[in-house]
């Protein structure tokens, strides 16, 4: 009897299994189906742990888990999507060069706001809470982290490329970083053209990594 | 007396300080026409923090420990109830009104006026609303950006909530002189709240390329959330339609033709 309701449950699992297997790849610009949730979940899930694994390593000097985290956020990252979402229609208007330069210099500083902001976790946990497909074909995947006096909604939203699901904007307390910057990039470059966001972000960085 | 920042507000709202100033064209030149004198007044706050607040606050960190920055933010909190309980009232939220009510009375007592939080613990979350996310609900619009002295980046329709906000203040209903009264507890509330925020505003600041336009987008999108009422659990629609819309086939294919890159 136990048996055969083994079997019973096994098969249906096969089944879902098999299911989830035929939903074909949404086509770009169809919203995001259950497998790609279930994916871009599974996504956030394992950088969010590997993140609290590297934070709470007390045998890590700060300068190895600033390294660490790095490599976790430019592997779950898409940040040439983010750059070329931040500049917006300004992308079209700059050059190769100026691209990559802005790219290298955005990760740059990216990284060091990010590093700087480790010395401050004290063990707070990220629960993830549900995800939402977007109309594009984008999976928004909602958190909330708590230990702090209030808990804090960190949403991430992901976009597939080649089969994986990266990272393209994180939006705090209903605050885009996406929007946010591409809001500052744009008025700095309509004062001071690409050249002149390029050179501040370089000079931002370069003090940085001084102090 | 405390009609008049009531008919203020409500002047405020009704005078059409919500639409944009004449000739602006909110859509090709953004929400921010008053920007010159914006950055003008972001930059006096940036000063006042630099040279008072934030000395004031270091010095207050140094003789208080956190649970009692906490218990003082939260008493502050708890005094703001009347907002929370009109603001959710007039946007239809009866059982989150209801539940402010009960919040009160069990953290005024038994929190001994709000130090400690008995509420949340016995499952009553806090419904933060405010006069200007209702005004919003409503269907007011925020109205060009604008930064208040002291107080920061706000809009119209927010400051007139503001001003909804501190009139029925308990510290205001409760006080023979209502704005001697808010005035010096409003510098211990932000003084407290400065030290308790601190290391969040060295990142904002850190993480900044501009740190008005930072903050001026962050106010805006955190104000338009809010209004959204992300708290009872409403999905929020993309904030901009385009936004994630690249558009682009060749997205990964850089370098392109440079002669496309001339615009």
């Amino acid at each position: 009897m136990v048996a055969a309701e083994r079997s019973g449950r096994r098969r249906l699992a096969a089944l879902v299994l098999l299911a989830a297997l035929a939903v074909p790849l949404p086509a770009t610009g169809a919203p995001a189906s259950a497998r790609d949730q279930a994916e871009a979940r599974a996504a956030v899930d394992e950088m969010v742990e590997k993140v609290l694994a590297v934070l709470r390593d007390d045998s890590a000097t700060n300068g190895e888990k600033v390294e660490r985290i790095q490599d976790i956020a430019y592997a779950g990252f898409d940040f040439r999507v983010i750059t070329r979402l931040v500049l917006a229609r300004n992308y079209r208007r700059m050059s190769p060069q100026q691209r990559s330069d802005f790219e290298v210099e955005f990760k740059r500083h990216l990284s060091s706001t990010y590093g700087h902001n480790l010395e401050r976790y004290s063990n707070e946990t990220v629960e993830v809470t549900d995800t939402r497909a977007e109309k594009n074909g984008d999976v928004t995947v909602r958190s909330r982290v708590l230990g702090r006096a209030e808990p804090i909604l960190l949403d991430y939203r992901l976009r597939s490329r080649d089969g994986g699901w990266y990272v393209i904007d994180v939006i705090i307390e209903g605050v885009s970083l996406l929007s946010n910057f591409r809001s500052q990039t744009q008025e700095i470059i309509a004062a001071e053209g690409p050249d002149g966001l390029i050179q501040k972000l370089r000079e931002k960085n370069d003090n940085a990594q001084e102090s | 007396m405390r009609g008049i920042p009531l008919v203020l507000g409500l002047a405020l709202l009704a005078s059409g300080c919500v639409t944009y100033p004449g000739g602006w064209d909110r859509q090709a030149e953004g929400p921010d026409p008053y920007e010159n004198t914006n950055r003008k007044v972001h930059a006096f706050n940036e000063g006042v923090d630099r040279y008072f607040l934030d000395p004031i606050a270091t010095g207050w960190r140094f003789i208080t420990f956190q649970g009692l920055r906490d218990s003082v933010d939260k008493v502050f909190i708890n005094l703001a109830f009347p907002r929370r309980f009109l603001a959710n009232l007039g946007q239809g939220e009866v059982s989150a009104a209801t539940s402010e009510v009960g919040r009160f009375v069990l953290n005024t007592t038994v929190g001994l006026v709000g130090f400690f939080d008995p509420a949340t613990h016995i499952g009553m979350p806090l419904y933060d609303e405010d006069f200007g996310q209702m005004f919003g609900r409503w269907g007011v619009g925020p109205g060009p950006y604008w930064v208040l002295p002291i107080m920061g980046p706000s809009n119209p329709r927010d400051t007139a909530g503001l001003v909804f906000d501190l009139a029925f203040d308990v510290r205001t209903i409760a006080s023979f002189t209502p704005v001697f009264t808010l005035a010096w507890t409003g510098v211990v509330q932000n003084v407290n709240r400065r030290a308790l925020l601190d290391a969040d505003l060295d990142s904002a600041r850190e993480a900044a390329l501009d740190f008005y336009i930072f903050s001026r987008d962050a106010y805006m999108q955190r104000r338009r959330a809010l209004v959204a009422n992300e708290h009872v659990g409403e999905v929020l629609s993309d904030p901009e339609d385009d936004l994630y819309d690249s558009a682009d086939d060749d997205l990964y294919d850089i370098p392109e033709d440079p002669s496309n890159g001339g615009g």
